[in-house]
């Protein structure tokens, strides 16, 4: 069922403006991939009006995890959601991440809430026995929380702004030096734009494959509104749809 | 068992609930989440002769109970429409409606002649805000209105012809000029035009400045429009503009719209158009009226 309804389990603040917000479907749903996103409803009724695009970030059984940060209107609201109140949602929604080969080498660089959509990959690709390199680029110390750096298999180098963890420096600063050293066989990217446009020209340049998610305002998350489109070489095209994961020298900047 | 089918012109639909252009593709997507051929009639995405890149983005911008769009009518074009959309249109068992814009009469009168018969309906889309030739030129222009709908009209021989008006003209005058130039119908409202402005960069929002507002904001100024259309003309009237629940849609067929278009609902909630379905049989049963024409028009002021 593409539209359900589903019940808060959590909805806590990881950090200063952070929520997880954990949820249980009332019906079965279509067993998301990782890099898909689900439209969540961010208040009551009809304002406001569009439910907002959030990528899945884990999942536990039935029940959904999202990581979102507080940025507009929708996402306050959202945060003001408690355990036990119905929410709607619609989803999943666009083409996942397509897995690599086991032996390729896979660098993830996360910038920022990039780490939402890229958690729930690791997490698979881990499961399946590959190794992974993560590039993680977070504002504070406070946000390191966010994903779980424990597991074996997982050679992360970590930045923050403020350098109060890790390396002061932006995530993009980690990439560049990385692939001085170690040039990966595929690229996962999440994150602001210019973190994307970085990592897509160098991707492009070397010839990497490179699978990049992209972030739009989105209306109807179906494809019929024509709202979330960016422009590709082959012309405008849905993040919803043919979205939100794009390849390497697709998207015009 | 209540009644819900309606007629427009020599249209049967199984009930009144048809879906907005714009907001339903070519009913692909749909056809994936629920049973299209549940509902009255679909509306297909405004097709031009030629294939539309659409306007740059950003594209949508939300407003209180609303939406602005600047989509600029991205489409294939009619080639392409002909040859990758029409044959699952086909398939269907829904009356389909083609929603048709062009620059000039001519272009107008070349999809008319190609979709005539191949779809139930056509409407003529003259009242976009977001191109900036054709569209609502004609819309808003008295002569070129009543000129172009007999243009269509003359080639239009198996297909019911609607036109589809802007709220930002006179309506009663627009109406009687969309019946005199010999539409079979008349749809109202498309988007009332708007505008948003980044306060940090002091620009507006969107690169056309000027935008389409729908949603549950403009349902007001929908019923109105469509009240006045129906006080003067003969022609079936379909209402929409905000129409999100089967109470909304009960309130448009009292004023007197035949059947009404779910648009900017189904983004919220693409199962929409179907509720509001199960939504009117309700109403029926609960209040025991058979026939859901009996309360269309039934307004007493």
């Amino acid at each position: 069922m593409t539209f359900f309804t589903s019940t808060i389990l959590e909805n806590t603040p990881l950090t200063h403006d952070i929520f997880k917000l954990t949820i249980k479907p009332h019906s079965e749903i279509k067993p998301p991939l990782p890099g898909q996103f689900f439209m969540l409803q961010a208040g009551e009724g009809f304002d406001p009006l569009l439910k907002r695009p959030f990528s899945l970030y884990d999942m536990n059984g039935p029940e959904l995890k999202f990581l979102y940060r507080i940025r507009g209107r929708g996402t306050a609201m959202l945060s003001q959601k408690r355990p036990g109140q119905i929410i709607s949602i619609t989803g999943p929604f666009g083409r996942p991440y397509p897995e690599p080969e086991k032996t390729e080498k896979v660098l993830i660089v996360a910038g920022g809430m990039g780490i939402a959509s890229l958690n729930y990959l690791i997490k698979i690709l881990l499961g399946k026995g590959q190794t992974i390199r993560l590039l993680y680029g977070a504002r504070t110390s406070e946000e390191i929380g966010l994903i779980d750096l424990n597991p074996e298999r997982l050679i992360k180098v970590i930045s923050t702004d403020d350098g109060s963890f890790g390396e002061k420096a932006t995530v993009v600063e980690l990439f560049e030096n990385t692939i001085k050293e170690d040039l990966p066989d595929v690229i996962y990217a999440c994150g602001p734009k210019a973190v994307l446009r970085a990592v897509d020209q160098r991707a492009k340049a070397l010839g990497i494959k490179a699978f990049l998610s992209v972030e739009e305002r989105m209306a109807c998350g179906i494809g019929v509104c024509l709202g979330c489109v960016i422009k590709t070489e082959g012309g405008y095209r849905r993040v919803c749809r043919e979205g939100p994961i794009f390849r390497e020298g697709e998207i015009i900047w | 068992m209540v009644n819900l089918s309606v007629k427009i012109g020599h249209l049967t639909l199984k009930n009144p609930v048809i879906t907005a252009s714009g907001t339903f593709g070519y009913g692909e997507e749909f056809s994936e989440i629920a049973d299209l051929n549940r509902l009255g009639a679909i509306t297909l995405k405004g097709l031009s002769l030629l294939p539309r890149e659409g306007n740059p983005p950003p594209r949508i911008w939300e407003t209180p109970c609303g939406i602005l769009n600047s989509i600029g009518l991205e489409n294939v074009g009619l080639e392409r429409f002909l040859k990758e959309k029409l044959p699952f249109i086909k398939k269907l068992n829904v009356p389909v409606i083609a929603n048709i814009l062009g620059n000039t009469v001519e272009e107008y009168v070349e999809l008319a002649k190609n979709l005539d018969g191949e779809v139930e309906a056509l409407e003529l889309n003259v009242s976009c805000p977001n191109v900036k030739k054709g569209g609502i030129f004609f819309g808003t222009d008295r002569f070129a209105l009543g000129e172009l709908i007999s243009a269509v009209k003359r080639v239009t021989k198996k297909s019911l012809l609607i036109t589809k008006l802007s709220p930002q003209v006179e309506i009663r005058e627009f109406s009687r000029i969309v019946e005199d130039a010999g539409s079979d119908a008349l749809s109202l409202i498309n988007t009332v035009s708007g505008m948003a402005v980044d306060i940090e960069q002091r620009r507006p929002v969107f690169k056309n400045v000027i935008a389409g507002l729908s949603g549950p904001a403009i349902k007001p100024i929908a019923l109105r429009c469509v009240w006045e259309a129906v006080q003067s003309v003969n022609i079936p009237v379909i209402g929409m503009g905000g129409i999100m629940t089967a109470e909304d849609c009960l309130e448009f067929l009292i004023v007197g719209a035949r059947a009404i278009e779910v648009g900017t609902a189904s983004f919220v909630d693409p199962l929409t158009a179907w509720k509001i379905i199960d939504g009117l049989e309700n109403y029926l049963e609960r209040r025991g009226i058979h026939d859901i024409n009996s309360i269309i028009k039934s307004l007493e002021v």
